[in-house]
This record gives structure tokens, C-alpha cells and sequence, in this order.
């Protein structure tokens, strides 16, 4: 048996680091923001436990924007476990809660390359999860060097789902919302929580990305809870482009708790119930969608369409952001070819 | 690259009609006499919404012709309620698109005598000269058969093509899935790796509340896939034995960024629940580099060995002979639930 257990949405503001111009300086805020997350985690993890504490996407930085690989690696990008992330494992294992969050990440393993990185730590302070978001905006992802990456990691390790005593959890950040198969796989490989740091318009439903949390969490038969940052300060972009509204929302896709608005806020947080989705998921009959899936009829179709070009940067990792627009212009030029993409009448 | 020949807007409408089922009556005769009755008001509505100035597709709800089987076996349904398609009741749809130069789409449950014994949940499309140009038989089925369960010889007979048919006509390219295919991404992801830009999708649900998010689905497959999304679904069931507006109306059409663009009301018969549909507005954004191009920035191939190695409801399991009656569905969904619990999707059983 599982017992319920409360997760919390730790929606922060996310101090960025773009205007440091030295590792010193971008740590000094990172280690200032570690020290307030300290602070609320104590003050949130206090009641009947345990205790799940999600911060949002890359809510200790910001990301990565006129900055080249090299720079944004020397200057902004931690090791996961490291001395940044070793603040929140003492904070996990001293309030007996697991706390999930997510950041950008240097690996010695794979030299030249950062990763945006979600991680899970357990009470005793473990990292039990890593998973590598593969559906990046405009940085590089494990899918530019996709077969080394599932040789060295397998699908276990490219889809990690944690099997904790509160049930199988997994993480997928922000737009990776808007990509149906990543959810899936989470499903597929057995999670039952997906854990999602974000770092979204979150009040508006521009794209129906509001929506999409709701369907992920329902077509997955999954509890899926949505931590949004409140405004990233200090750069060239609107803070209030990220305006919060954290949620957390069940296997049928309806909404338990919701911060309702921007600000700091620990308000997001509910009583999650493992048992009655594992429950739900058990009942055979027209309601459950897991059952009914026949995935055989779709393997042809994803085992023969490409777009975007895997293993781009292979044998060299990407320097910098300006050559994932070339990418894009093949990835159109497959589609078009593919007749996936029409272009318009232009008139020529 | 040269660009595609210019399509100018064209008006989309959900024809939100009443389905009079066919469950109370025992005959054939009886039940084509309730479909016949139902193609009259059908061509009245048409004659209603067509519009000569512009170019029209109109859309129909799913099996709102036929209602769908329920204490009946699969003979009993194919013998009373199926059609062929095209077929003496298709043909009256056929002469009203031909007559009035728009196209319809459809859903019918079929019988096709090149697979005796089965029915399929059929979506069809009629051209403005009124042939059949597409036809889609539903996978992801509630509770009746489905091509899955003789995937090969289906695969083999019809092949990528045909399985996950795209239309493309002077409008767009057109693909067709109903109802509750919605909740599977996998479906609405196939026709547009197949090159489709809109959907159209014939329905029979709830419409009125977001039950299991099914509303939300819809927007998100629009916006997911960047694709215009046409959901007509019925106004109500007269004749249901269940809630007769458990199907409540509130068809709606989607552009490819998940807005609603116009919905019907709910419950009832009604053709509000009209849009201009603009193909060119969205080529070019899909034909746009940036961070909001989904499609560019899809990469399937992450995907396909973990949809390669993950099976739940057992495949081919009516390869060598039809499904008899609906009851045999429960035990496929009992292994269903087995394989979950061998891949760890749930506790092993007590």
C-alpha cells in the first residue's frame, strides 16, 4: 500500500545569471536563491507528511541566452550531484522529503555539452533520478548525439522513472508539455507521478499549453504536478512572461490545486492518492484509457518518419545557439519533402 | 523552394444533427427506413447551410445515422445497421455534395464484403463531385473490433497509406479520426506525419463538460500537431436508452494554435458552429523557423524504440476470425491488464 502524501508546488522567482560575468558572480546568486528555497522548503515540509517539494525549470539560472556553449558551461552549469545541488540534498534528508527541480547541467562525461537537467532526490539526500530534456527550444539535447546517448544509458536511463515507496515518478520539463510522446514514454515505462518543472506563460492557454497539462495527465492516467516560476528577473525579457499559476492535476485531468496567479507562492499543494489511480487504472472497461492502447498500429509510422535531423552534433557538440536555426531549416526542408509541410503560395 | 497553389479560405461547418439509433428496431427494413428519415432532415440542413459563394465542407457527427451497437452481436449489427461505402444510403450524401458542390464528411459503421464478418467505424470523405476520396476505419474502438485486430493482413491489404489516409484536395490536406480517438495522441500524430493540416473529427461525447479533459484534448491536438480541428459532434440521442443528452452538443472548430474559432450549443441540433478555415494562414506557419514551430522541432525517432518494444491490448487477436460479440472485448482488456502488470505499470495482482 501506498500511503496519500502531499506535494507541494514551490513556485520561486527565478533570479537569472545572464548578467554575471564570471562563475563567482553567477554562484553568488544561485547559492542567494538556494538559501531562500531553504527557507520555504521549511517552512512548506512541516505537517503530516511525506513530502514531495517541486521547483521549477531552471529556476536557479535562467537559460543559457546570448551566451555560447563554453560560456554558458563555464559559467552557469552544475554538476548533478554537486556543491550547488548538495544545499537541497541536506534540505531533503534534514525535512525527510524528496524534492524534485531542475537545472542546467555540466557532465565530465560528456565534455563540450550541457544538459537540461531534471533531478529527484530521496529523503536520505540521494539524486535517485536524472532525465535529460530531449525536446529542447534552442539548445542542443540527447537526440543530437542520440546513439552514443542510448548506448551509454539505455532506455531505462534516457527515460528514468524512480520506483519510490510513494509510487513511480518521473520528470519532464516545461514545453516538453507539447510533445505528446514524452509523456507517453513516462507511462510506458511505468510512472504513475509525473513531476513537471516549468517555466511557461502559465496564465493564459496560448497553444492550449494550459490544456495540455490537464490532457498529459488524463491520457496517461498519471498525477501530474506543474511547478511554474514567477517571472524571471534580470534580463531583456518581460518577467511577466512567466507569470506562475503552479497546479497540480489528476489522472482524469481535473484540477486539484492551482496558485491561481503570479508571485511567490507555496499555495499549489494536494493530497496525492497512488492507490486510487492504481485503482482507477485497473478497472477494464471503456473508461480506462490505458488499456485500450494499440500501439503496434502506430510503430510503422514512428519507426519511418524523421524530420529534425538526430545526431546532428554527434561528433561535436553544438557552440553555439545560432546552428540549431540550420537544423530547423532541414528539419522544414524534410517535412516538405516528406509532404508534411506545404509551403505557402508565395506567388514566385 | 516553390510554394504550393494559393487555397483561398474556405467555410467549415459542423452539421450538429440528432442521432435516432437503430438499437429498437429488429429489421433491416425497419432500421434504413429510421436512416432514410434521418437523410431527409440531413438534406434539408444541407440545403440550409450551403452558401453558394464559397467553397464548403460540412461535417457530420459519428455514427449519428446508425447510433452504435449495443445488445446486438456483430452478425445481428451487420446484417440490421451496417452500410457499404459507398453504398445505397452514402449515395444520397454523395448527390447532395455533387448537387451543392461542397464537400462531407461522415462517420458510418460499415460493412465491407471483402472482410466478412466484421464491421468497421468508418469516416469518409465526399468531394464536391460527390465520389468518396477518403476513408478511415477507427483503431483505437470503445468496445467494438478494430483494424488492430488483424493488423498484419490489414497492414499488408492497405498498407501505410491506406491504414492512416490523407486526402489532399484543392482545400488542404484532409484527414478524418472520430470521437474517442482524441485521448490517443498516436492518432491524430499519424495523419500528420501523413501530411495532414486538417482533421476532421466526427464525434459522439459528452461536448458540454471536460470530462477526463476531453475538451482540452481537442485544443491540444490542434495546437500539438498545428492543425485546424473540425469536431461536430451530435446534438443528442432521442431514442438512448441511457441519458439522452449524455452526447450534448457543443461542436467546435480549433485553428492550429488551439483557439476555439467558433462552437456550437449544447445540447441540440443546431449549424452555429461555422468558421472560415485559412490552409495558407497556417503553410505559413508551419513553414516558419522558431521556437514555436512544434512540428520542426519534432523528433520522433527519440520515440520509437520504446513504442517498438511496448504492447498493452493484445494485436491480431481477430486475425483469423471476426469477433463474434462485444463480450469477448472484457477478456481481451483483462490481458490488456496483465501486460501492464508485466511492465511494471502496475502492481503485480494480489
Amino acid at each position: 500500500m501506498v500511503q496519500p502524501w502531499t506535494a507541494t508546488c514551490m513556485q520561486v522567482y527565478t533570479h537569472t545569471v545572464n548578467s554575471a560575468t564570471t562563475r563567482e558572480e553567477a554562484m553568488a546568486i544561485v547559492n542567494s536563491s538556494l538559501d531562500r528555497w531553504v527557507t520555504l522548503a521549511k517552512g512548506t515540509a512541516r505537517g503530516a507528511g511525506p513530502y514531495v517539494l517541486l521547483y521549477p525549470e531552471f529556476a536557479l539560472t535562467g537559460f543559457p541566452l546570448l551566451e555560447t556553449a563554453e560560456e554558458w558551461i563555464e559559467k552557469a552549469c552544475i554538476e548533478i550531484p554537486g556543491p550547488e545541488t548538495s544545499k537541497l540534498q541536506k534540505a531533503a534528508q534534514d525535512l525527510k522529503c524528496y524534492i524534485g527541480a531542475n537545472s542546467y547541467e555540466k557532465d565530465p562525461e560528456w565534455p563540450g555539452r550541457y544538459f537540461n537537467c531534471s533531478y529527484l532526490i530521496d529523503p536520505s539526500g540521494d539524486v535517485i533520478l536524472k532525465y535529460r530534456r530531449i525536446n529542447t527550444v534552442h539548445t542542443a539535447s540527447p537526440h543530437d548525439f542520440m546513439d552514443a546517448y542510448l548506448d551509454r544509458y539505455g532506455l531505462e536511463g534516457t527515460f528514468p522513472v524512480a520506483k519510490t515507496p510513494l509510487g513511480n515518478i518521473a520528470m519532464m520539463p516545461c514545453g516538453e508539455i507539447m510533445y505528446p510522446e514524452a509523456a507517453r514514454m513516462f507511462m510506458f515505462r511505468g510512472a504513475e507521478v509525473l513531476l513537471h518543472p516549468t517555466s511557461d506563460h502559465g496564465a493564459a492557454d496560448k497553444w492550449g499549453w494550459e490544456s495540455a497539462k490537464k490532457v498529459r495527465a488524463s491520457e496517461n492516467m498519471m498525477y501530474l504536478i506543474s511547478t511554474n516560476a514567477t517571472g524571471q528577473i534580470g534580463t531583456f525579457i518581460p518577467e511577466g512572461q512567466t507569470l506562475g499559476h503552479s497546479k497540480i492535476i489528476d489522472f482524469h485531468g481535473r484540477i486539484l490545486a492551482d496558485v491561481g496567479g503570479p508571485g511567490e507562492s507555496t499555495v499549489a499543494s494536494a493530497t496525492i492518492d497512488v492507490e486510487a489511480l492504481r485503482r482507477e487504472r485497473r478497472i477494464p472497461g471503456a473508461g480506462n484509457r490505458l488499456l485500450r492502447q494499440r500501439i503496434e498500429m502506430y510503430r510503422p509510422l514512428y519507426n519511418q518518419s524523421s524530420f529534425y535531423p538526430p545526431n546532428a552534433f554527434a561528433d561535436a557538440p553544438m557552440d553555439s545557439k545560432t546552428r540549431i536555426m540550420e537544423l530547423q531549416e532541414e528539419a522544414l526542408a524534410n517535412m516538405v519533402e516528406a509532404g508534411v509541410v506545404n509551403l505557402p503560395d508565395t506567388g514566385d | 523552394m516553390k510554394g504550393s497553389p494559393m487555397i483561398d479560405p474556405w467555410r467549415a461547418t459542423c452539421m450538429q444533427v440528432y442521432t435516432h439509433i437503430l438499437n429498437r428496431v429488429s429489421t433491416r427494413e425497419d432500421a434504413m427506413a429510421i436512416v432514410n428519415k434521418s437523410l431527409d432532415r440531413w438534406t434539408e440542413l444541407v440545403g440550409a447551410a450551403t452558401r453558394r459563394d464559397e467553397k464548403q465542407v460540412m461535417l457530420f457527427p459519428e455514427f449519428a445515422l446508425q447510433g452504435f451497437p449495443i445488445h446486438e452481436s456483430a452478425e445481428e449489427w451487420i446484417a440490421k445497421a451496417c452500410f457499404q461505402i459507398p453504398g445505397p444510403e452514402t449515395e444520397r450524401l454523395q448527390k447532395l455534395a455533387q448537387d451543392n458542390k461542397i464537400y462531407i464528411g461522415a462517420n458510418s459503421y460499415e460493412y465491407d464484403p471483402e472482410w466478412p464478418g466484421r464491421y468497421f467505424n468508418t469516416s469518409y470523405l465526399i468531394d464536391d463531385t460527390g465520389e468518396i476520396i477518403l476513408k478511415y476505419r477507427r483503431i483505437n474502438t470503445a468496445h467494438s473490433a478494430s483494424p488492430h485486430d488483424f493488423l498484419d493482413k490489414y497492414l499488408d491489404r492497405y498498407g501505410i497509406e491506406g491504414m492512416f489516409p490523407v486526402a489532399k484536395t484543392p482545400l488542404g490536406n484532409i484527414g478524418m479520426m472520430p470521437c474517442g480517438e482524441i485521448m490517443y495522441p498516436e492518432a491524430a500524430r499519424a495523419l500528420t506525419f501523413r501530411g495532414a493540416e486538417v482533421i476532421l473529427h466526427p464525434t459522439s461525447d459528452y461536448g458540454a463538460d471536460d470530462n477526463w479533459s476531453w475538451q482540452s484534448a481537442k485544443k491540444v491536438r490542434a495546437s500539438e500537431n498545428m492543425v485546424y480541428l473540425i469536431s461536430a459532434n451530435a446534438g443528442g440521442m432521442p431514442e438512448a436508452y441511457r441519458g439522452i443528452n449524455d452526447i450534448a452538443g457543443q461542436s467546435r472548430i480549433f485553428d492550429w494554435e488551439g483557439r476555439v474559432l467558433t462552437q456550437g450549443p449544447s445540447p441540440g441540433e443546431s449549424l452555429r458552429c461555422s468558421a472560415l478555415i485559412d490552409v495558407e494562414a497556417l503553410r505559413r506557419v508551419r513553414s516558419t523557423r522558431g521556437g514555436f514551430n512544434r512540428l520542426a522541432q519534432a523528433r520522433p525517432e527519440a520515440y520509437a524504440a520504446l513504442y517498438a518494444s511496448t504492447s498493452l491490448y493484445p494485436v491480431n487477436r481477430f486475425a483469423d476470425k471476426p469477433m463474434e460479440s462485444k463480450k469477448v472485448i472484457r477478456e481481451l482488456l483483462d490481458e490488456a491488464l496483465d501486460n501492464m502488470r508485466d511492465q511494471d505499470m502496475l502492481p503485480p495482482a494480489k
